[in-house]
């Protein structure tokens, strides 16, 4: 019994880490290019990377099965020069999760990276510190509290996601069963314990993760992640 | 011959307004004076390198910082700048905003970073008692003075100061005037001041140039 709500939760936890943490790289790099330049099709950017947030997962999931499957050049090409396979792999899952939570941590960062003043960055560049240090040194400590908020909420939806993981990754138990589909399957299977053992697991998961979010995020951008929610 | 300034930017700004100001001027202590919009503060930001302007030169005390084909970055271009709300790093104590300049690399300087420019600085503007205070708790006139510790301890070519005085009410601004030209008195280095304030010239400048619509005004 324990078992086997231990093993999809271990699986859970390690594709919403890896999701997260693609995210976090990906949507901080993003949030501040859309915050601080100013480019040709950067609102067609902000409208497609707010996607995930209105399409159903299964679509997301669609889009991505299309792009990464081996039929298709991307994937394709994955596989030919790395060997990769990331349709019904915990790869795949991975890759679902992090398309799917990346608006969370897009849409804070970069109200958070607009909410600080371009006067302390150009302060910082008179005092002849370089563009990377003008970056950790200044804006990364006064924009982490909201971008740590959205990272937060993009591990919460990545650790409930199902539509576009079980389109992608399918539910191998093991390798792509995550808790979520796990508890479909329970309940496909008329497990109610099992179901209810791993509802009660994410649920307290969840909430302890937006009760830290609380904590972290007031104010401004305490209001853009619950947008962003 | 060189000047102390001889500085020429041409900048458009929109399609309407192009920035189009030059002056030389051997004053050590020069002031911008004109109406809100008029250009200066675009002209201060150009000096300094932090806006790229489309044409002409600034040479300031027979330094090329931009001009015949070259230009700067505001990194190599030792200005102390004191900007308009000073613009004091509000996560770092009075201290590492002073030494802020002094440490290169990515990480700022630690809480109690200890260098005899700092300690000089703090001494000089009687701010050691708030070194490990944030600016947020600093009066309107000790935050001019760590916005001036933090440009000076560089020690920079030349002062740029963008409005130091407009944001406060008029009794402090009349003091802290007074400390501001006691200060860029004793410096002797050039400073050039931004201002839209008349009353700003009689202690703060030895010459003035007039702006207005981009244009200095004869």
């Amino acid at each position: 019994m324990l078992d086997a709500a231990w093993v999809p939760l271990a699986l859970t936890l390690k594709v919403a880490l890896w999701a997260t943490a693609l995210d976090l790289v990906v949507g901080v790099a993003i949030g501040y290019a859309l915050a601080r330049t100013r480019f040709v099709g950067r609102n067609l950017l902000d409208a497609l990377l707010t996607l995930p947030m209105v399409l159903p997962p299964t679509v997301m999931g669609y889009y991505l099965l299309v792009l990464l499957g081996r039929q298709s050049a991307f994937g394709g090409w994955l596989f030919e020069t790395f060997g990769l396979r990331l349709i019904f792999t915990w790869q795949g899952a991975v890759i679902a999760a992090a398309v799917v939570s990346l608006p969370f941590v897009v849409k804070p960062a970069r109200a958070a990276f607009e909410g600080v003043d371009a006067r302390l960055e150009q302060a910082a560049r008179t005092l002849g510190v370089h563009e990377f240090g003008v970056f950790c040194r200044v804006t990364l400590p006064l924009a982490w509290r909201g971008i740590l908020a959205g990272t937060l909420l993009a591990f919460a939806r990545a650790l409930g996601e199902f539509g576009a993981t079980l389109m992608v990754a399918g539910s191998v138990p093991g390798q792509t069963q995550t808790l979520s589909i796990a508890v479909y399957e329970a309940v496909q299977a008329g497990q109610d314990a099992q179901a209810a053992t791993l509802t009660a697991l994410l649920s307290v998961v969840a909430v302890v993760l937006l009760l830290a979010v609380g904590r972290l995020a007031r104010g401004p951008v305490a209001a853009a992640a619950r947008g962003g929610a | 011959m060189t000047c102390t300034w001889d500085i020429h930017i041409v900048r458009r700004l929109s399609p309407q307004f192009t920035l189009d100001l030059a002056f030389a001027s051997d004053a050590r202590r020069l002031a911008l004076i004109g109406p809100s919009g008029a250009g200066k503060t675009q002209t201060l930001l150009a000096i300094a390198g932090l806006t790229r302007p489309d044409g002409g030169h600034a040479h300031i005390a027979g330094s090329t910082l931009h001009g015949g084909g070259k230009a700067l970055a505001p990194q190599q271009r030792k200005l102390g700048v004191v900007f308009q709300d000073y613009a004091l790093f509000p996560h770092l104590t009075v201290r590492q905003n002073i030494a802020f300049g002094l440490q290169m690399g990515w990480r700022n300087p630690a809480r109690d970073v200890q260098a005899p420019a700092v300690a000089r600085w703090l001494d000089e503007f009687a701010l050691t008692p708030l070194a490990d205070v944030r600016p947020e708790r600093l009066s309107g006139g000790q935050r001019q003075r760590v916005a001036l510790a933090r440009a000076l301890v560089g020690e920079p070519r030349a002062l740029l100061l963008d409005e130091p005085l407009a944001a406060l009410d008029a009794p402090l601004r009349r003091r802290l005037r007074a400390e501001l030209a006691r200060w860029t008195d004793r410096l002797a280095l050039p400073t050039l001041l931004v201002t839209h304030d008349d009353e700003d010239l009689a202690e703060l400048a030895d010459a003035v140039v007039r702006v207005e619509d981009g244009r200095v005004q004869a």
